[in-house]
Order: structure tokens, then C-alpha cells, then sequence
């Protein structure tokens, strides 16, 4: 018989405390320069014309705030606080904790310095460079041991559903960013990944989806299953329906990657898998949402008093909201339509402000009064809080959904002679700059609802004793060593005493299909057909591909024509995989702001480039695109292009070796006809500059083919090559 | 290109072994929570958030 003794425990709530200070300053700007972002989609000068501040790098920057540094610390923080409550023991090492805070922040302000700068790996939600990723693996490395040491050494026996999704958490995120990172460094801020291509896209959106599902949905479901029993003081509406709730999502959602992919040269057998993934989603999806809404089952009247139930509760409609539409857009024929329109921007906002920031928003504000001792400050502030944010995210949503339908639908639009109805790229765009200013305008909302919430924490605190660093409380554990289940404990129930177990089977869910998805693409650049092959990028076309990554010129510019007519119509030929299978890394991108650039090479005169690059609106008259003047004066290290294609060269692309040794005077000698075209126009201009760089490479895109002869010619004037520069 | 390269795929049945270690494992999942163990086990589970002591600050 095992007894039971009460036990002094000393909860850290110092800890909890930073993560939610963290939590709200990085919030304020990661808001703020999403709402730059939208200004300067609206009204392009708000990009000041400064290199640091241009869409392509503010971007990134707003997504990576938002993700890691406001979702991230509102994670850390939930989990610290409900870990400690729910196993019934502090954490594991306070050293550890607080080695985590700091080595957070450093990451999110590493971010905050090289982004601008223009250090980016230009993938998703991955764009941060090798000293980075690798300072990401030793803290979660940091947080893992703490949180597993705290499972340990914990007092309760059974492993509540809140701790399993952290634990999937935190075993599918060390695994998505490890691959997904893996990279050969160039420099000390520039690497290359090892994929490219097709294998780069696949393993790219497994990450970028799964960072989606294991960051900021699994462990925002742990923080549902703590959170919305205490608020409503009631026990989950269904246990039983969150472990098969869990258990799917965690086998399902791993699998659902490539419906970023649809109608591209990703192998149609891996497409169709991603989407009907997605669409199986939907079942344990809305079976959690139904499991956290039902919990109120009696308490209904809750949500016209408790502003917290308020936050909490529209949370988890906007997740059911979210996991309804994502699936939607995973179907073809809707990707069709909404895949790089704002129809996805409309998406994911309402995921991220309603779902993630209502749920943190409404956790804090049930910590705060706990670990304070007293109530908030205003209840009013946190009900405008509330119908402000609320508002935000409806007018921020139903416009971008607006905008996404209609410029759609335009660039589907053939006329009955088969020709495109808007044919003009830009004519969609100025369709829709209506609705980027209605967009900015739900931004400011949210923001203002933040205000508020700031505004209230700060008086709340002030009128508080400071809070304690510790929490003492007695809690009655039995003898039994934890770690081990009971005899006589069968199934799940079993299941759930054992760490170890339970831990290495979750691992092996998401494992099962990652391998399974991924493994067969790895092989396919293998069987690339000699009719699709393709030349490598001269010296200076990747000095150029560096500036474009860069400069994050992939959030407005996809690389990718879909197989469909109307993509054709418009672009050209459909991609096809042989023309990325050098792409370190991809550049297929994920949204059309600006036009796809697959097939642009040669479509244009070197002039054209120059001149659309230092003023967009001197080639095309209602372009929302940024300057880039700083291209005409910056320098290219023609020099360390030898490291370069060293580099890419150990990564499988096939420079000979005198190519390498002799890739600075390569360049050069392809520089130096830009230069002469150029100055044939009236434009005088170094070889060396940036601008030469780029424009090699954007007259290289679609025209790289073997019987290209123009692509023959560029590679032979390699120094030494046959027929060649001497 | 498509099938050239699908050609190649010899591990296209792994997808098939996928789905069905999915539906046999959701099958026993199912059968064990809902049907072979106890719901009063998992009522107790259920209130593990809820058992929290009285606490002062230290």
C-alpha cells in the first residue's frame, strides 16, 4: 500500500515572471514592425529607402519575433509555470532556467541585429545563419535536460496531457531544427544548406509547417489543457478524447508539410500524401477543440463576466477556425487559388493573433494575480484589451481573405480566347492596395488592445508587493517512486507513469513520417533526366544569388510556375525539377507580391534590371516594390566566391576545379560584358558592383538549360575553360 | 519528367506500411481508452490541475 505524506515544495515563479515580462517586449515588436510591413506593402516609401528596413529583411524579422520571441517566451513561460504546478516539484535546475531565459534573449536580439543586416538564409522561420541555429540547439538542448530532470525528479506519478504535448514539443522541435539546419558555413555569417532544390522545398516545409504545429500549436494545446481547467475551475471536458486527440495530431501533423508545395515539381505522389494528411487533421483538431470549448459545459456565463475566459475561450475558436481553413487550403484545387495570395497572410494571422497571442494573452493575465497576490489592476482595461485585439484580428483577416479571393481569381481569369483577362502583374496588385491599408488598420488595432494590456500589467505591478521569487505549498505525494508505473496499472493509464516510454514513443510518431516523406525525395536529383538538366551558376550568377538571398527578395518573388495554364500562361513553362537541383537553398518562395521570377532571365535588357532596381517606378509605373539603390555603389568580394563554389562544389553542384581556382576572374570576366552593355545604354558602372552581380543572375533564371547557348558561353568564359579565357 | 523520375521510387509502398501502422494503432487506442479501461480512472487523471494546495509565498 503506498501512503501518502505532505511535502513542502518551492515552486519558481522568478522565472515565470521574466518569461512573461519577455513575453509582453517582444510582443510590442514583433507588432510593430508587422505593422511596418503592412505600411509598406500600402505605401511603399515606408520602406525609407534604407536598406535595413526593406520588406525583404523587415519581413523576416516581424515572423521571427512573432514565432520565437512573442510565442516562444509566452511558451516558456506557461510551461515553467504549469510543469512545476502539475508535477509537484520545482524545476529541475534553477542554473538551467535562468541559462535558458538569457540564452533565449540573446538569440532574439542575435536576430534582431543580423536579419536587418541582411544575414538570412532566406528559408522561412529558418532564415537565421549557422552561429545562430547552433546557439538555438544548445539552449533547447538547456531546456530539454531541465525540463526532463523536472519529470524525474517530479512527485506526481501520472504525466498530465498538458506535459505530453510539451513533450512532443520539445522532442519534434530539436528534431526539425537539427535537419533543417544543417548547413556547410561559407563564413562566419553566411552558410549553405547541404539540400538543394526539390530535397531543400520538402525538407524546408516539413520544418517550416511543423514549426507551426509543434511550436505553435502543440505546446499552446498543453497550455489549453492547464489553463482552461483552472479558469473554469471544472476538469476537462473529456480525458479520454485528448489522449486519442494527442496521439493523432502528434502521428498526423508531421505528415501535412507538403501541401505547401501543390502543383510544384515536388513529386505529385508526395503532394497528394501532404494533402490528404492535412484533411485527416481535421478530426483531431476540432476533436481539442471541442475537448477545451465543452470544458465550460455549465459555466457558459463566464464568458460575459471573466475577461479571461473571454481570451481564452475565443482562442481556441479562432485554433478551431485555423484547423478548419488549413485543410481547406491543402485541398488542390483551393491551393490553386490561395496559395501565394494573402488569402494564406489572412490565415495565419488569425492562428497567430487570435490562437497563440489570446491564449498567452489570457494566460498572463490568470498568472499575474497569482503570482502577485492581487487582482488586476482594471477589468475594463482587460475587456478593451480583448475588443480591441478582437476586432483587429476580424477587420486584419476578412480583408486579407478579400484581398487573397480577388487577386486570385485575377490571375486565374482567362477570356474565352484563352488569353489572361489581367494580364498586367501589377494591375492585380493595385486591385488589392485598398485592402492593405484596411490590413494596417486591424494591425493597429491589436496594437492598441496591447497598449492596454501593457498599460494594465505595469499598473497591476506597480500597486502589488514585489512578487516572491518562490512559492511555498504543501502538496500530498504518495511514497511510490514516480518514474515507475503501478502494478496492476493497465493501458494508457500505465502508460503514462512511464517518462521514458511515453517520450520515445511520441518521438516515434513524428518520426515515422518524417522518414518516410522525406527519405525517397533525397534520391530524386539522382534520376533528373539529362533533358532537364541544367548548367551551375556562373561565379558571378551566385555572387548574384547571395545579393538575392540576401536582400529576402523570395517574400515577394516565388521561383516556382505551378503546373497549371494559368501559371504557364502568365510565366512560361512550368518549373520543372532539374532547373532548382543547384539551389542552395531554394528559392521557390511562398507568396506573389511581385511577379514569379523563374523564367525571367533574358526577358529583359541588362538596362531594364539596372534601372527597375535603383527606381521600380521608372520601369513599371505602379510598382509597390522598395528601391535598392545601395546595389549601385556596394562591392562584391569577388575573391570570395573561390570559398564560395568550394563550398557548393563538396555540396554535389559539379565546378570543375579550375572553375573554383580561378572563380574571382570568372566573375569578372562576365562582369565585365554586363559593364560594356551597359555603358553601350549610357550607363557607367564598376564591375564590381552589386548591381552587375544581380542582374547575371536574374538574366541566368529559366535560361540555364544545356543547349542554352548564351548559359554555354558564361561557363566557358571560366579562365582556362575550352574555348575560354585564357 | 514526373514519371521518369516516379519511376525510380521503389519506396512508395513505405507510405502504404505508414497508413496502416496509423489505423491499426488508432484502432487499439481507441478500443483501449473507450472500451477496455475504466472512465473513472481517467475522471481522476482529469482532475490533476484542479489539486492544487494552499500556497504562501516564501
Amino acid at each position: 500500500m503506498s501512503e501518502k505524506k505532505s511535502v513542502e515544495v518551492r515552486y519558481d515563479n522568478k522565472i515565470v515572471i521574466y518569461f512573461m515580462m519577455a513575453t509582453m517586449i517582444w510582443a510590442g515588436a514583433a507588432f510593430l514592425f508587422g505593422l511596418l510591413a503592412a505600411l509598406q506593402l500600402a505605401w511603399w516609401p515606408a520602406n525609407m529607402n534604407l536598406e535595413w528596413f526593406t520588406f525583404g529583411r523587415l519581413r523576416p524579422l516581424h515572423t521571427n519575433a512573432a514565432i520565437f520571441a512573442f510565442a516562444g517566451n509566452a511558451i516558456f513561460a506557461g510551461i515553467y509555470h504549469s510543469t512545476q504546478r502539475l508535477l509537484k516539484t520545482r524545476m529541475f535546475n534553477d542554473k538551467l532556467s535562468w541559462i535558458h531565459f538569457w540564452g533565449w534573449q540573446s538569440i532574439i536580439l542575435s536576430a534582431a541585429i543580423t536579419l536587418p543586416l541582411g544575414f538570412s538564409q532566406s528559408k522561412e522561420y529558418a532564415e537565421l545563419e549557422w552561429p545562430i541555429d547552433i546557439a538555438i540547439t544548445l539552449v533547447w538542448i538547456i531546456f530539454a535536460i531541465n525540463f526532463f530532470g523536472t519529470l524525474y525528479r517530479r512527485r506526481e506519478k501520472h504525466i498530465y496531457v498538458a506535459i505530453w504535448f510539451y513533450i512532443a514539443t520539445i522532442l519534434t522541435v530539436a528534431l526539425l531544427h537539427v535537419v533543417n539546419s544543417l548547413e556547410v558555413p561559407v563564413s562566419f555569417l553566411q552558410s549553405y544548406p547541404v539540400f538543394a532544390g526539390v530535397q531543400d522545398a520538402l525538407v524546408q516545409w516539413w520544418y517550416g509547417h511543423n514549426a507551426v504545429a509543434f511550436f505553435l500549436t502543440t505546446p499552446f494545446l498543453g497550455l489549453m489543457y492547464y489553463y482552461i481547467p483552472k479558469a473554469v475551475n471544472k476538469p476537462i471536458y473529456s480525458y479520454r478524447l485528448s489522449i486519442v486527440h494527442f496521439w493523432s495530431l502528434v502521428f498526423i501533423y508531421i505528415w501535412a508539410g507538403p501541401h505547401h508545395l501543390l502543383y510544384t515539381a515536388l513529386p505529385d505522389w508526395a503532394q497528394t500524401l501532404g494533402m490528404i494528411f492535412s484533411l485527416m487533421l481535421w478530426a483531431p483538431s476540432w476533436g481539442g477543440m471541442i475537448n477545451g470549448l465543452l470544458t465550460l459545459r455549465g459555466s457558459w456565463h463566464l464568458l460575459r463576466t471573466d475577461p479571461i475566459v473571454k481570451f481564452l475561450v475565443t482562442a481556441i475558436t479562432f485554433y478551431g477556425m485555423s484547423t478548419f481553413e488549413g485543410p481547406l487550403l491543402s485541398i488542390k484545387s483551393v491551393s490553386l487559388l490561395a496559395h501565394y495570395s494573402d488569402w494564406v497572410i489572412g490565415h495565419v494571422h488569425g492562428g497567430a493573433l487570435g490562437w497563440n497571442g489570446f491564449l498567452a494573452f489570457g494566460m498572463i493575465y490568470y498568472i499575474i494575480p497569482k503570482l502577485y497576490g492581487r487582482e488586476m489592476y482594471s477589468k475594463s482595461l482587460m475587456n478593451y484589451h480583448f475588443w480591441f485585439g478582437l476586432s483587429g484580428i476580424l477587420v486584419y483577416y476578412i480583408s486579407m481573405l478579400a484581398s487573397g479571393v480577388t487577386q486570385g481569381l485575377m490571375w486565374k481569369a482567362v477570356d474565352e480566347s484563352g488569353y489572361l483577362v489581367y494580364p498586367d502583374f501589377v494591375e492585380t496588385v493595385m486591385t488589392i492596395v485598398p485592402l492593405y491599408w484596411i490590413r494596417a488598420i486591424g494591425g493597429l488595432l491589436y496594437i492598441t488592445g496591447y497598449c492596454f494590456g501593457v498599460y494594465n500589467i505595469i499598473k497591476t505591478v506597480k500597486a502589488a508587493d514585489p512578487a516572491p521569487a518562490d512559492e511555498v505549498v504543501q502538496v500530498m505525494v504518495t511514497n511510490d517512486k514516480p518514474d515507475r508505473a503501478k502494478d496492476g496499472e493497465t493501458g494508457h493509464r500505465k502508460l503514462e507513469g512511464m517518462v521514458g516510454t511515453f517520450s520515445v514513443l511520441s518521438f516515434i510518431a513524428v518520426l515515422v513520417g518524417s522518414v518516410i516523406e522525406i527519405w525517397p525525395t533525397l534520391n530524386i536529383h539522382k534520376y533528373v533526366p539529362q533533358s532537364q538538366a541544367v548548367h551551375p551558376y556562373t561565379a558571378l550568377e551566385q555572387a548574384g544569388r547571395d545579393i538575392y538571398v540576401k536582400e529576402g527578395c523570395y517574400v515577394c518573388h516565388s521561383q516556382m510556375i505551378r503546373k497549371h495554364p494559368s501559371d504557364v500562361l502568365r510565366f512560361g513553362d512550368a518549373s520543372t525539377i532539374g532547373e532548382s537541383m543547384y539551389d542552395h537553398p531554394f528559392q521557390w518562395g511562398s507568396k506573389r507580391t511581385g511577379p514569379d521570377l523563374a523564367r525571367v532571365g533574358m526577358r529583359y535588357p541588362n538596362l531594364w534590371h539596372y534601372r527597375h532596381m535603383d527606381d521600380p517606378r521608372s520601369m513599371v509605373e505602379k510598382s509597390i516594390m522598395p528601391r535598392y539603390k545601395w546595389l549601385l555603389n556596394k562591392e562584391v568580394d569577388f575573391y570570395s566566391l573561390r570559398k564560395k563554389l568550394s563550398v557548393l562544389k563538396m555540396l554535389g553542384v559539379p565546378y570543375s576545379d579550375n572553375q573554383v581556382a580561378e572563380a574571382d576572374r570568372w566573375a569578372e570576366a562576365q562582369a565585365e560584358q554586363i559593364v560594356a552593355d551597359l555603358k553601350a545604354e549610357g550607363v557607367t558602372i564598376k564591375k564590381n558592383r552589386q548591381i552587375v552581380a544581380l542582374i547575371a543572375y536574374l538574366q541566368s533564371l529559366g535560361q540555364k538549360s544545356l543547349d542554352n547557348e548564351k548559359a554555354l558561353e558564361n561557363i566557358q568564359l571560366a579562365p582556362g575553360a575550352e574555348g575560354g579565357q585564357k | 519528367m514526373k514519371q521518369e523520375a516516379l519511376k525510380y521510387f521503389a519506396d512508395i509502398d513505405l507510405t502504404l506500411l505508414a497508413l496502416v501502422l496509423f489505423f491499426v494503432s488508432f484502432a487499439f487506442l481507441i478500443f483501449r481508452v473507450y472500451f477496455y479501461d475504466k472512465k473513472e480512472k481517467y475522471d481522476n487523471l482529469s482532475q490533476i490541475p484542479l489539486q492544487e494546495e494552499g500556497s504562501h509565498h516564501g
